[in-house]
């Protein structure tokens, strides 16, 4: 194959460059006075939309136990292999098995939602929360404790009403 | 031997095998629960149904004998749907339980429910419910997971010989109990939980202590005593959660004794020293492997030159596996001319026992007395010879967790002059060594033994060992490699290899050829 040379001349007017900058200038001022997109974060908090996949809650059972029962389906399921757990006996008469730690490795975690989807007690779960960035890789290593707060911080839908300092994240 | 066809697949079978072994043996898969090939026939469970020519009703393949000319289906509708009823039966009153069951993973109830049985319960009423006992020992009874096979019970009646488990009540209200007075204590009680085919049978040794397909085998032989038992080493991040039995009909059949089925928690928790040790007067401080070789090496070479071999004994021992034995041999004898070779063996009292099923728990709780005597000779009294002033050097490879010695013992150790132990702890023993020396226990290394019924089988390493502990077999290969320039072993096959060229009885063995079910020698 050949090459081919293109020449563009162009036109004096083309040259003068004024109307380029004024079709421009154009467009600026349209959008102006159109709906903006632009969301204000944090001020403003993105609007989630149902169905997100975000951070990793333990569920609590009504009487806010833990609600896992350390059959480790989630951890089987995961294609990140970032849940670990220890199972024990449970300390409660009406349960058997429970998770005496169990630990997710947020920094490996894909946010796929299949642990979701293989848990037969629907203990865990995808939640809300996107904004959990940390400063230490350690911080994004989550025990239990801080999966169960992550439960009671989104429980009632209202995450994104309340403040940094509510949260205590 | 009758000739029969399974699924179009003809088939020749000794006389007397059941329709339902004729199956299993040629790879075609017949659900079963209350066969098992160590218990008599019970015939109950009737998820063995098949459809035979000529028959009129569906009849149990486990209670059939094979007979020439029969011509068998195993999956034809009417067979599907006869499963697919029982399994629903079975499953009215079976709770949800796999999440928190043990079983889970490895449960026929499981795999046959999902393989031909109905994805969805038409069962509304509310299932019965009955509280989880406590048998004694290390048995948990889930009730409401049993399926009536009747295997534990006819385990105990016709393999150990004396009753523990019986079927109380009848029909809807049969429940597995155990008789009034009884613990499930009995030395061969683990082995129920392997053969129940669900959960209702719980070892409390591993509640809840993994998900079973989180374990990786290794397949080893249990150092026990010397029946030597086949079995499998189950483990996860370098801990052994589990011991399960491997089949070898010659042997153990599918069984082991709770003596060697928890055995491997001594090794965890013996307390062993990891790192080579030397003795500076009176103590004993920790070293390094090049140090506490080459002060060995040195104290050899000097004997060697000095002609004073006479004056060294070699004590091998029926714990350490052959290819150690053989290398003790062939660095004290061939390189350095020792004759004094003799076997630390336990202390054997009582009788054998024998259970009604044929399987016998030894009481020599060694593995390898018979491999040790093979290779070493068969002289176990060195304490004489040391009483007698003949010794003046001692190595000693033990690995013995129940050695003890007494005072008159002790007092005859401080007449010597050199003392090398192969060993885990600081036992009365090693305590007097010059040079002790850290090595592995069978979980940690391969080998071979040579069981009571003279039966060469091999183990494989699961765990690797801590610090700086090395199998015996590598330690005695690096001071044999200094003597000697020419030696090429390797690794734990080659010294089989060399080991069966120079030992006539073992004669053409090499590791591969042991394979997974061992030979028999001569
Ligand atoms: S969301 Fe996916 S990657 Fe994250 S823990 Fe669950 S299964 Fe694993
Ligand atoms: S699948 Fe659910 S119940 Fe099972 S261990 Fe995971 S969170 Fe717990
Ligand atoms: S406890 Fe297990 S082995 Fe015994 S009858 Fe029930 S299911 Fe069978
Ligand atoms: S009979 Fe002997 S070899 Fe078999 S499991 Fe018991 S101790 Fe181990
Ligand atoms: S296996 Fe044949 S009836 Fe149970």
């Amino acid at each position: 194959m050949g090459v081919k040379n293109v020449t563009h001349k162009s036109r004096w007017i083309e040259r003068f460059y004024i109307p380029a900058i004024l079709s421009g200038l154009k467009i600026t001022l349209k959008h102006m006075f159109q709906k903006k997109y632009t969301v204000q974060y944090p001020e403003e908090k993105w609007p989630v939309p149902p169905g997100h996949r975000g951070a990793i809650r333990l569920n609590k059972d009504e009487e806010g136990r833990v609600k896992c029962v350390a059959c480790e389906m989630c951890a089987t399921a995961c294609p990140a292999k970032c849940i670990s757990m220890e199972a024990g006996v449970a300390p409660w008469d009406d349960r058997e098995k429970y998770p005496v730690w169990f630990k997710i490795d947020m920094l490996r975690c894909i946010l796929c939602g299949m642990c979701e989807e293989a848990c037969p007690e629907d203990a865990i779960q995808l939640t809300e929360i996107y904004d959990f960035s940390t400063y230490t890789r350690a911080d994004l290593i989550w025990e239990k404790e801080r999966l169960l707060k992550n439960y009671d911080i989104t429980v009632d839908g209202k995450y994104f009403d309340r403040s940094r300092e509510e949260t205590g994240l | 031997m009758p000739t029969l066809k399974i699924d179009g697949k003809e088939i020749t079978v000794e006389k007397g095998t059941s329709v339902l072994q004729a199956a299993l043996d040629h790879g075609i898969d017949i659900p079963h629960y209350c066969y098992h090939p160590s218990l008599n026939i019970a015939g109950s469970c009737r998820l063995c149904l098949v459809e035979i020519e000529r028959m009129p009703k569906l009849v149990p393949s486990c209670a059939t004998q094979a007979a020439d000319g029969m011509v068998v289906t195993t999956n034809s509708e009417k067979v599907d749907d006869a499963r697919k009823s029982i399994l629903e039966f079975l499953l009215i009153n079976h709770p949800l339980d796999c999440p928190i069951c043990d079983k889970a993973g490895e449960c026929k109830l499981q795999d046959y429910t999902f393989q031909y049985g109905s994805a969805h319960s038409r069962f509304v009423e509310d299932k019965r419910r009955r509280a989880t006992k406590d048998l004694g020992g290390n048995i948990l009874l889930y009730r409401n997971r049993c399926v009536l096979c009747t295997r534990c019970v006819r385990f105990y009646e016709d393999v150990v010989g004396e009753p523990y488990l019986t079927v109380e009540h009848r029909g809807y209200h049969s429940d597995i109990s155990i008789f009034p007075g009884k613990e499930l204590t009995h030395k061969m009680t683990g082995n129920i939980v392997e053969i129940c085919p669900v959960g209702c049978l719980i070892d409390k040794d591993f509640l809840f202590h993994s998900r079973v397909w989180n374990l990786a085998k290794t397949k080893s032989i249990c150092p026990g005593c010397s029946t030597g038992c086949n079995m499998d080493i189950e483990h996860k991040d370098n801990k052994i959660y589990r011991i399960r039995s491997r089949e070898n009909m010659t042997v153990n059949r599918h069984w082991l004794c709770d003596y060697g089925r928890y055995l491997y928690h001594q090794y965890d928790e013996m307390d062993r020293f990891t790192t080579p040790l030397k003795r500076t007067s009176d103590k004993l401080n920790k070293s390094g492997w090049d140090e506490a070789r080459s002060i060995i090496h040195d104290r050899l070479a000097l004997l060697k030159r000095s002609k004073e071999i006479g004056k060294m004994a070699v004590v091998g021992s029926a714990f350490a596996s052959n290819e150690e034995n053989y290398l003790l041999y062939k660095v004290f004898h061939d390189e350095l001319g020792c004759d004094k070779f003799f076997v630390h063996q336990p202390a054997i009292e009582g009788e054998d026992e024998v259970f009604k099923g044929g399987f016998t728990i030894h009481t020599d709780k060694s593995p390898n007395q018979n491999g040790a005597n093979l290779i070493l000779g068969k002289k176990t009294d060195f304490w004489r010879a040391i009483k007698k002033g003949q010794i003046d050097i001692l190595i000693f490879f033990g690995k013995d967790l129940a050695l003890t010695l007494s005072d008159q013992q002790k007092e005859l150790l401080k007449k010597l002059d050199f003392i090398v132990v192969f060993d885990h702890t600081l036992n009365d023993l090693a305590q007097h060594a010059n040079v002790a020396l850290p090595v592995t226990y069978f979980a940690e290394q391969d080998g071979s033994y040579l069981n009571a019924g003279m039966r060469l089988q091999k183990f494989q390493a699961a765990l690797t060992p801590p610090d700086q502990v090395l199998p015996g077999w590598q330690i005695l290969l690096s001071i044999y490699k200094a003597f000697n320039e020419d030696v090429k072993m390797v690794t734990v096959s080659d010294i089989m290899n060399d080991m069966s060229r120079n030992i006539k009885k073992l004669n053409g063995i090499s590791f591969f050829k042991i394979g997974d079910e061992g030979v028999q020698i001569k």
